[in-house]
């Protein structure tokens, strides 16, 4: 129930974001331009309209999956722009937070195993500097490393279809989540570890493995999980930078051009796209603490 | 089922404390804060490069060896020598003379940005808190609302709007419209996190006794809630607030390298990644200097941050 009032928020803002900004046409179209050219413009796309009217008409169009046109691609369709962005930037995301989850859920058993151990420390190490790099200069020390020294991957560019485009981006974006996810782990983990329960397991023989994955992950898993979901939307959007970086044709590129052009449609399209995203996550996640965790479902 | 409404023992920690290097303690828990600080080594050498990163900025016009727009003409993208301590880039220019004073944009945008996010997040907390009620469902709807959005897309967003009206001015770089549209962009989407935390620490805070003693002999509800109830939430917003300053010196970072910071010829290191974009395949040092200088300041806001809560709060330790 709480979402819907969010999502209204959501679309309030970013349409209060855009009127203030003033009219997207005068700015595309330069100070110099012919006042009356402007003001066929602004009718065209029913700029001139009173606040409230143009708000109810942006929501009506919202529900029926309309983000706006962008002026500067010449009225091309915001949301078709997303949708062939995303064509590219959803496989960087997805392959970002598998590679997150894999490495950090690992790194993060291993070192509730042995705490304070010679792995726990190298994580923790790992973690604190990995949450302290920017994703971009990641992105550009691994293509030093593995495309300019090594060439074991090209640098930059892509190719529909080529799995050695998506590597590198994914392991530089990936990398920083892996960072938050291993340390959660680890503190969930270990709080668990101290449970009643988990006693009784290891008093009834149980060997450690069993007690680590059997007992002690389902548990912290609930937790874990929130974080990767906040993490897979963080990334879509982190993946802006990391795109920019290795000349990807996805999402980043569409909201640089954006920039560049001081397009606002576009970036507030992809503002309010990346919020619903975000919150249908979060949606997500909540349903899956109920399919994770009995004590939720039958709360 | 939303977060707000899970039990204590399952909300999740998604704040930057759950990543805490372990260590037994080293000092007792009857020492002052201050103290336990300075005896943990790791907080020592956060603080130490924090405070050597503002001098490097604040004393950048007079110790740097060169200016930052200062074009040696042959000496083009050479490497790292006594002259040039971490090269030039490929105008020619010191790129260590171009990090001391991009070092005044990140700290400057960093700890203003962290100034407005405790501002709304400081107050928005406390209100909600403490008036409960629709209130606080009203303040956490719209907390919720701003968390939607992804950070770095919103102030991008936030920037771009406000750009707009900008035009170039030849003022004093740090008194540059775009400065201010940094840490103005990155303060109001930074304050959700500081105002739930203020938010829960409130409302432990708000059943104490001397708190209803102070209702009782009849203070106002503001002088409850900042002479009673703010000073009781001071150490966790000590913590969040270090912790913010590193990130918002990322986001300063993200936002300079896709376009949206000061305008050259001042540098950012964010904006120095930018411009090494074209070279730093061939010439590393036009990346890796500036990149590093951003990892080791972050990494010290971070450390100094979970030294601050270990000493703030010692029972929190991991």
């Amino acid at each position: 129930m709480q979402t819907l009032p969010v999502l209204f928020g959501v679309v309030l803002i970013a349409f209060l974001l855009s009127q203030a900004s003033g009219s997207p046409v005068r700015g595309l179209l330069g100070p110099s331009t012919n006042k009356e050219i402007v003001r066929k413009v602004e009718e065209y796309y029913g700029l001139h309209k009173p606040w409230p009217e143009q708000f109810l008409a942006h929501l009506n169009k919202l529900a029926h999956g309309d983000l706006g046109v962008s002026i500067a691609s010449h009225g091309q369709p915001v949301l078709q722009m997303i949708i062939d962005g995303l064509k590219v930037t959803s496989k960087l995301a997805l392959g970002a937070i598998l590679i997150a989850t894999v490495c950090g859920v690992t790194s993060g058993i291993l070192s509730a195993w042995r705490p304070y151990s010679l792995i726990d420390y190298g994580s923790s190490v790992f973690a604190a500097i990995g949450i302290s790099f920017p994703a971009f200069f990641l992105a550009m020390l691994l293509m030093l490393v593995f495309s300019v020294s090594l060439r074991w991957f090209p640098i930059g560019g892509y190719q529909p279809g080529e799995i050695k485009y998506l590597i590198l981006p994914c392991f530089s974006l990936g990398m920083i989540s892996t960072a938050s996810i291993a340390r959660l782990t680890r503190n969930c983990m270990l709080d668990t570890l101290s449970q009643d329960y988990v006693r009784s397991a290891r008093a009834k023989g149980l060997e450690d493995r069993s007690v680590l994955l059997g007992h002690a992950l389902p548990n912290a898993l609930v937790t874990v999980i929130t974080v990767i979901g906040n993490d897979l939307a963080g990334l879509l959007v982190g993946a802006v930078l990391t795109e920019t970086v290795f000349g990807l044709p996805g999402i980043g590129s569409v909201i640089s051009s954006a920039i560049f052009t001081r397009d606002l449609t576009v970036v507030m399209g992809c503002c309010i796209f990346f919020a619903l995203v975000f919150v249908i996550i979060n949606l997500l996640v909540d349903l899956t603490y109920a399919f994770l965790d009995p004590r939720i479902r039958h709360a | 089922m939303p977060d707000s409404e899970l039990p204590q023992s399952l909300q999740p920690d998604v704040s930057p404390q759950a990543v805490t290097l372990p260590e037994p303690p080293s000092a007792p828990l009857t020492a002052p804060p201050w103290q336990r600080l300075l005896r943990n080594p790791r907080s020592l050498a956060a603080l130490a490069l924090i405070v050597l990163m503002i001098f490097l900025a604040l004393s950048a016009p007079i110790l740097a060896p060169y200016s930052y727009s200062y074009q040696e003409r042959g000496s083009e993208l050479v490497s790292p020598r006594a002259a040039h301590w971490m090269g030039t880039d490929e105008l020619g220019r010191d790129v260590f003379s171009r990090m001391m004073y991009g070092a005044q944009i990140s700290m400057v945008v960093g700890i203003l940005a962290t100034s407005i996010s405790l501002l709304i997040g400081v107050n928005i907390g406390l209100f909600s808190g403490y008036f409960g009620g629709w209130v606080d469902a009203f303040l956490m709807r719209l907390t919720d609302t701003v968390a939607a959005f992804p950070t770095l897309l919103f102030a991008l967003a936030i920037a771009a709007v406000l750009q707009s009206d900008v035009t170039h001015s030849e003022v004093y770089p740090l008194l540059q419209p775009q400065v201010r549209i940094l840490f103005i962009a990155l303060g109001v989407v930074g304050w959700t996190g500081i105002a739930r935390i203020v938010r829960s620490q409130v409302l432990s805070v708000r059943t104490l006794d001397y708190v209803t003693a102070a209702r009782a002999l009849g203070a106002g509800e503001m002088r409850v809630i900042f002479k009673h109830v703010l000073p009781n939430c001071v150490s966790p917003i000590i913590v969040v607030a270090t912790l913010a300053v590193g990130g918002n010196i990322l986001g300063e970072a993200g936002l300079s390298f896709l376009g949206l910071g000061v305008q050259p010829p001042f540098p950012s290191w964010g904006g120095m990644l930018s411009d090494a974009r074209s070279h730093f395949r061939d010439y590393w040092w036009v990346a890796v200097c500036p990149g590093m200088a951003i990892v080791l300041t972050v990494l010290s806001f971070n450390l100094l941050g979970d030294g601050l809560r270990d000493a703030l709060d010692p029972k929190s330790r991991s």
